[in-house]
């Protein structure tokens, strides 16, 4: 079991090619990508912005759901990533191949999450999916999906996001990296510059709050 | 529930997180066999994790492109955005800058003499010194001149004289008019050494305050010295005038005292 992913839950469907072609196939995309970014960061130090927007473009799905599960509100989640994204390109010169471009960016990411989670006052209202006013009307259903299935997966996730409004900054961070980035534990030290065992502690505690709300599904209700 | 579970219940997460070892992870599986609340627990868990994978990421509601900068007009934004290499290399040419700014203000140098390299600062020193025994000798000097040249053409002036009058004199005449040249050269004389007194001692109280003026306005250079010599020179230029006028006035006393004894006679 790598990456917190669960067995059986992880697999994903890679096509016709057989085992050993993908990982060969797999395994050159991913150098061509490393190498592409590196190029792409080095020419940002230059102040090459065209550069840095190609890092964005790869990077703002990542950096926009990190924000949105951490903050909760899609519109403070999208000037989150903004105010990411510009304070990156602030410091880009001050990035050192010593570590992963991710790993430099998840730190900035969280860090301002966490910045910004605690600057609000208490007991403002995050408005949930669904609970906004004004919010589109929901997707039309896929052709496979039943409208009860679609409805328990809506519910599913309110609750979620509900259970992960609970837990502090700091444990969101960590389950945030854990499970939704699925990096390894040293990353996540590495990001959050605490000790490992002060990773696990975070992420242990935080599972059992989110096992004490989702943990049974016939009494977990939100 | 066991003690056993207690134990075991701390190890339920690490099994999903991948933070037990084999033998730990094989041990918690046998565990779970024969214990139902411990199941129960992993059960838990597991269905806690499957709900936190139906939180899908979402589509990005729009870019977050960066604009180029507008130009960095601060100096100290500028530092900030270099990388640290070139922080440093500017941070190392400022400092020499500086320091540098500091030598010259201190009047930093280096010499070359005999073949020994010497190096000092001349902040707080003062300006070397004028030669002025040299430029006392010369003012001394020309002064002498410009006397030696009055006192030629007095005396070339007086013997046009005598010769243009001692046809017409008598020899009584001539040896009173004799005397009357003595007492002239001799009146001439004292005056022209009273005068070269005075001139001499105006001249080193000048030098005086030449010397003093030149120690407390060292940085002012050569301009105020050549000033007050072309003022030095123009009061001697006016005692030569009131010489020469000293003298015309003891001519003509004496050709009307020659005069008077001609007549008288």
């Amino acid at each position: 079991m790598e990456g917190g992913r669960i067995e059986g839950h992880t697999e994903k469907v890679h096509g016709p090619l057989p085992g050993s072609a993908w990982t060969a196939a797999s395994a050159l995309g991913k150098a061509h990508d490393a190498v592409q970014e590196t190029s792409w960061i080095r020419s940002s130090q230059r102040g090459d912005t065209l550069a840095f927007n190609r890092l964005v473009l790869k990077w703002e799905g990542t950096v926009y759901n990190v924000a949105l599960r951490m903050l909760r509100d899609p519109s403070e989640a999208s000037e989150a990533s903004q105010d990411i994204f510009l304070l990156a390109y602030r410091n880009i010169r001050r990035f050192r191949a010593e570590s992963r471009f991710s790993t430099w960016l998840y730190r900035i990411a969280i860090n301002h999450c966490i910045s910004r989670a605690r600057r609000r006052p208490p007991g403002i209202h995050i408005p949930l999916e669904g609970e906004e006013p004004n919010a589109p009307p929901p997707e039309p259903l896929r052709v496979a999906e039943t409208q009860e299935v679609e409805l328990l997966r809506s519910e599913t996730r309110r609750q979620v996001q509900q259970a992960l409004a609970l837990l502090p900054p700091e444990q969101r961070a960590v389950i945030e990296l854990k499970f939704f980035q699925e990096l390894t534990f040293e990353d996540i030290a590495e990001i959050l510059e605490v000790p490992l065992s002060t990773i696990k502690s975070r992420l242990y505690s935080g599972l059992d709050l989110l096992k004490s709300r989702l943990g049974d599904p016939r009494t977990s209700g939100g | 529930m066991t003690s056993e579970c207690t134990e075991y219940g701390a190890r339920i997460a690490g099994a999903f997180v991948g933070d037990l070892t084999r033998e730990q992870q094989e041990a918690l599986e046998h565990h779970l066999e024969s214990c139902a609340p411990c199941r129960a627990e992993h059960e838990r868990l597991a269905q806690t994790l499957l709900r936190l994978q139906a939180v899908d990421d979402e589509p990005v509601p729009r870019h977050f492109f960066i604009d180029p900068p507008e130009r960095i007009g601060n100096p100290w934004q500028l530092f900030r955005q270099m990388i640290p290499r070139w922080q440093a290399a500017t941070a190392g040419a400022a400092a020499v800058f500086l320091l540098a700014v500091i030598l010259a203000a201190a009047g930093f140098h280096v010499r070359a003499d005999n073949g020994s390299w010497e190096a000092g600062f001349a902040f707080g020193k003062a300006v070397a010194p004028v030669d002025t025994e040299a430029l006392k000798a010369e003012i001394l000097g020309a002064f002498d001149q410009r006397q030696r040249e009055a006192a030629t053409a007095i005396i070339r002036q007086l013997r046009a004289e005598i010769a243009a009058s001692s046809s017409a004199m008598s020899q009584e005449q001539k040896v009173e008019f004799s005397r009357a040249l003595d007492r002239v050269d001799a009146i001439v004389s004292g005056r022209i050494s009273l005068a070269a007194s005075d001139i001499r001692g105006e001249t080193r109280r000048s030098l005086v305050e030449m010397y003093r003026t030149l120690v407390l306005q060292q940085d002012q250079g050569l301009v105020a010295v050549n000033a007050r010599i072309d003022g030095m020179a123009g009061r001697m230029d006016e005692k030569a005038r009131q010489t020469d006028s000293i003298l015309e006035t003891l001519l003509d006393l004496t050709e009307l005292r020659i005069r008077q004894s001609g007549e008288q006679k």
